[in-house]
């Protein structure tokens, strides 16, 4: 059974989920492991696992930034697997999504990177630049390993393009809440309610509002809305920067909203 | 409008190509398709497009036979004068058509990346002359090295944004046009500078750059009275290559030949050389070539001049070296430079230095092919290069 069905099951039963995103490497291999092993033990519902690219375009300045940083520590391809793995190992339930550019699978070959993420213990892979229209090009590699396609939704998305992604996709869905890359911003439309609702009635998986959410406020806003759980990137990248001691009480929070 | 798209418009040159970009642009990468299938089939549109070209920007540009060097290098030599359009190169032709496009959508601003600045100059004329506001990024080494093209499109009342990430280069500007675009799609049209990008932009970039080709192909006819044996251009993009070669495409005896950036050699890692030395790659919306690391982090490359300094490059071209129909080599700097000195003494026209890399390969083919009809596109004057070169020249000496 897929490890999905652990947040499916506690959204049925009427509560929310937090899938805080880790960007492997940031700044070094081991720190970014703490602050994995940080948010499992404080109760995070599932990881959103980054590997940091050069040219994140649907990230945020943030993101990119550490990410330039984790590179310039060395951190590979190879070593962002070995790592997902010790994560893995801390906890046998907790969802783990992949976050990784298109380039970086295309390199690696599909059919290696997928048997590579069912060996690491992955269960999903999101890539944010690949379209619903391009999943063709890994979806056998995926299915193959077991390993679920996790898709973005945006407030842009039309009726047809959420049909789109319903056909291929897995896990849960990544939802935009605004549009503008990620980074703490506060600039939510109007339209989120509709959005939820257009959402949930094409596509049967979760939605999980992501993209500029950093706090326990923003975050009720959103499960106001009708999210089914919320992401925070930027955030965790920032207070890896500056506050490490802050990620536990703010995954507590986050996880008892 | 939708009813003229087609379902198979996926925007693929063989394997390349296609639209590999984020959920949120999605939908207004399908509207723009649609409004730009619309109007290449709209006879007004194409007609208003062709006359700006005409009456504001220029056009038709003349053919050049460059006697003097036709006579040094033992090969008649011909020049396509792009470096004669308004602005001084080949963009303007790409830069008008998309953004009478972006005003018959309804947009109110439009947004670009830029190298060597000519697209950026290119765009903010555009957007002067049709009433619409102009942000341009461009990486903050390239504000240093092609300063007066600064200077050029603020006083045409663009705002530039100097991108500091990354290499600093036309990578980076594109990068952060995107994320631009992403968050203002609903007002907001991405004017493209060259043919890549996500589907449509190759094959629209390349439908405003075909007036190259087609005026070219007729100038040979009509001047020389038969084509070329060669057409030459620089490829950064390819967006100056695609104009050309779209002329000559189904004449199979004309040889159609790209010359990539060689910067400091193709054997150092210092270099622009997509299709000479690139693997399959992802990123800005397209697959395509580009050059990177094992792990398919892209590269930072190096040219001497700005408008070839990309490590990515149009999904076209990628297909016509895989299929054969184009050939690609490379010219280095040092090549490029000496070209650029040549060609200015022998003929009293100051090229780009994109446009030296082309003339240097031609000088070179000229040596080697006796007799021959070498086609090349000057796809832009080198004013703007001026402080380069000497800087380049007196750390040289
Ligand atoms: C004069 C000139 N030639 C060529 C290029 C390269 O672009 P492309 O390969 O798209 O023609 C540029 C780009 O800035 C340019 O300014």
């Amino acid at each position: 059974m897929s490890r999905y069905s652990f947040i499916t099951q506690k959204i049925k039963d009427g509560s929310h989920v937090y899938m805080p995103y880790v960007l492997l490497g940031y700044p070094d291999l081991e720190t970014s492991y703490e602050v994995a092993k940080t948010l499992i033990e404080n109760g995070a519902h599932g990881l959103e696992l980054g590997f940091p690219f050069r040219d994140p375009v649907a990230d945020g300045p943030v993101i990119e930034k550490a990410g330039n940083i984790a590179l310039n520590n060395g951190f590979t391809v190879d070593a962002g697997f070995q790592l997902v793995a010790r994560i893995r190992a801390l906890s046998a339930d907790v969802p783990l999504t992949l976050m990784l550019y298109y380039n970086m699978v295309l390199a690696r070959g599909v059919d290696k990177f997928f048997a590579d993420c069912k060996a690491a213990g992955i269960d999903g892979v999101l890539i944010p630049d690949m379209p619903p229209e391009r999943a063709d090009t890994v979806a056998p590699a995926a299915h193959a390993n077991g390993i679920e396609l996790v898709f973005i939704a945006a407030p842009t998305s039309t009726p047809e393009r959420l049909q789109k992604i319903a056909a291929v996709a897995g896990g849960f869905v990544y939802v935009v809440t605004r549009m503008g890359t990620t980074g703490a911003v506060e600039n939510y439309s109007d339209k989120l309610s509709a959005l939820f609702a257009s959402i949930k009635s094409h596509i049967d998986l979760p939605a999980i509002a992501g993209f500029g959410i950093s706090t326990p406020d923003q975050a009720r806003k959103m499960i106001g809305f009708g999210a089914d759980g919320v992401i925070t990137g930027s955030k965790i990248v920032d207070m890896t920067t500056n506050n490490m001691a802050e990620i536990a009480p703010h995954t507590k929070e986050m996880v008892g909203l | 409008m939708t009813a003229t798209l087609k379902n198979d418009d996926f925007g693929f040159f063989g394997e390349y190509g296609g639209t590999y970009s984020p959920e949120a642009l999605m939908p207004i990468l399908d509207e723009l398709l649609a409004a730009f299938r619309a109007a290449e089939a709209d006879p007004d549109f194409m007609q208003e497009y062709l006359s700006i070209l005409a009456n504001w920007g220029g056009r038709p540009t003349p053919l050049y036979y460059a006697g003097n060097l036709s006579r040094a290098y033992g090969a008649d030599l011909y020049f396509k004068r792009e470096d004669l359009m308004h602005g001084g190169a080949h963009k303007t032709n790409n830069a008008i058509g998309q953004v009478l496009l972006a005003k018959r959508m309804g947009k109110t601003r439009v947004i670009a990346e830029t190298g060597a600045g000519q697209h950026g100059v290119a765009t903010a004329m555009a957007c002067a002359k049709l009433s619409m506001e102009c942000v341009i990024y461009m990486g903050a080494v390239d504000v240093a090295r092609q300063a007066p093209n600064v200077e050029r499109m603020k006083l045409l009342g663009a705002e530039v944004i100097a991108v500091q990430s990354g290499g600093k280069t036309l990578k980076d500007a594109i990068n952060d046009a995107l994320r631009d675009w992403i968050a203002t799609c609903e007002t907001t049209s991405y004017v493209m500078g060259t043919v890549a990008g996500p589907h449509p932009f190759p094959t629209m970039v390349r439908k405003f750059q075909e007036v190259i080709g087609r005026e070219a192909r007729a100038q040979c006819l009509a001047q020389i009275g038969r084509l070329p044996d060669y057409a030459l251009a620089c490829v950064g993009g390819g967006s100056n290559a695609m104009g050309l070669f779209s002329g000559f495409m189904d004449d199979k005896d004309v040889q159609l030949i790209g010359v990539e950036p060689g910067g400091h050699g193709l054997d150092t890692d210092k270099h622009g050389a997509v299709l000479c030395k690139g693997v399959t790659a992802v990123l800005h919306g397209m697959k395509t070539l580009g050059l990177q690391d094992k792990d398919g982090q892209i590269f930072e490359t190096h040219s001497i001049s700005a408008g070839l300094d990309y490590p990515l490059i149009g999904p076209e071209h990628a297909y016509l070296r895989d299929t054969g129909r184009a050939s690609y080599v490379a010219a280095t700097d040092d090549e490029a430079v000496e070209a650029l000195q040549i060609f200015t003494r022998a003929e009293g026209i100051i090229p780009a230095l994109e446009s030296s890399h082309a003339i240097s390969y031609a000088l070179k083919l000229a040596r080697e092919q006796q007799g021959k009809i070498i086609l090349v596109n000057l796809s832009g004057r080198g004013d703007k290069d001026l402080a380069h070169i000497q800087a380049y020249l007196a750390e040289k000496a």
